[in-house]
């Protein structure tokens, strides 16, 4: 029951751009970053919900979280000239470590607003694991620009800018980090890549199927 | 020699091609609606639309998607529709917003 309560009191967010597809969509995302790799593929029943599996690897431990993910658009506001999201994300599963399992959940939040030119974004996350005292939390909040702007089909072009806060992290370096980063994007595909202020790259990948 | 046998076979997938290009713009098609929308700022949502038209709908032949004019144009099968409120239901579904839907708009060019 404790369990149960921590979960739905637990706020997580990972780093993720759109976590729903359109309806009968599957979409692939790999995300690989200074603390972990993630490889996340989910399926759209419809174009406000999305159900799949999650696996993630943390970089300095042998640690191995595989969690069933429900993620949920919540409200969307479209103009003519725009688009904002407020999106439900929710992972629970087991975590692997040694010879230790572990009951692992996430639940967040996360907002954006976008045109054709600007972008920004904010997650909020808080992560409850068996294995950690109190849960983590973290939230991340992204500016963006694109330098030009393409039709559909173009390759589109994005300047990016991420800054995480880890209150729970030791190392100072590691409570605030900044990463500026590119993303492309084509079609059905965008792929980002970074380098963030204590030398760590990122690299992530979408694709939609 | 090997020359002489790549040339042929440029020269016949070229041919091919002009051939089913050919083809594709002699096949007639139906009636081609404009939907102006909202909410459309990226390719994910221009792939989803296609995606969705192309799964759902036998009678649409084909799609075209503006990012910047905010537009979907359906090329509809010949003697094929769809009425307002599917389409209408469709798009909604996908969540973006139909500022209006135009019947036989005159399409002059692809968008895309």
């Amino acid at each position: 029951m404790l369990k149960i309560v921590l979960f739905l009191s637990t706020l997580l967010l990972a780093v993720q751009a759109r976590p729903v597809s359109y309806a009968g969509g599957w979409t692939l995302m790999s995300q690989n970053n200074w603390e972990s790799s993630v490889l996340h593929y989910h399926y759209s029943p419809t174009a406000f919900e999305s159900f799949g599996i999650s696996l993630e690897n943390y970089n300095e431990s042998d640690r191995y979280d595989t969690n069933l993910q429900f993620n949920k658009l919540l409200k969307r506001k479209n103009t003519r000239t725009s688009q904002a999201n407020l999106y439900l994300k929710t992972k629970a599963g087991l975590a692997f470590e040694g010879n230790n399992e572990y009951f692992n959940s996430h639940l967040g939040l996360a907002a954006d607003w976008e045109t054709r030119r600007y972008f920004t974004s904010y997650e909020t996350a808080l992560h409850y694991s068996d294995d950690l005292d109190n849960g983590s939390f973290h939230q991340q909040a992204r500016v963006g620009i694109a330098p030009y702007i393409g039709e559909f089909g173009d390759l589109h072009t994005w300047f990016m800018l991420q800054v995480e806060h880890h209150p729970e992290e030791e190392l100072d370096s590691e409570k605030f980090i900044i990463t500026p980063l590119v993303r492309f994007f084509k079609g059905a595909y965008l792929t980002e890549f970074g380098v963030n202020s204590n030398g760590n790259a990122m690299i992530n990948l979408i694709i939609r199927f | 020699m090997i020359k002489k046998t790549l040339l042929l076979s440029l020269c016949a997938i070229f041919i091919n091609f002009s051939f089913a290009a050919e083809k594709a713009t002699e096949k007639k098609l139906g009636e081609t609606v404009l939907v102006n929308v909202k909410g459309l700022v990226c390719d994910f949502c221009a792939v989803g639309l296609k995606k969705t038209f192309g799964k759902k709908t036998p009678e649409v032949n084909s799609i075209d998607v503006s990012l910047k004019e905010q537009k979907i144009i359906l090329y509809f099968e010949k003697d094929k529709t769809l009425a307002d409120e599917k389409i209408t239901k469709l798009i909604k579904d996908n969540g973006y917003n139909i500022v209006s839907i135009v019947r036989n708009y005159k399409a002059e060019k692809s968008v895309e």
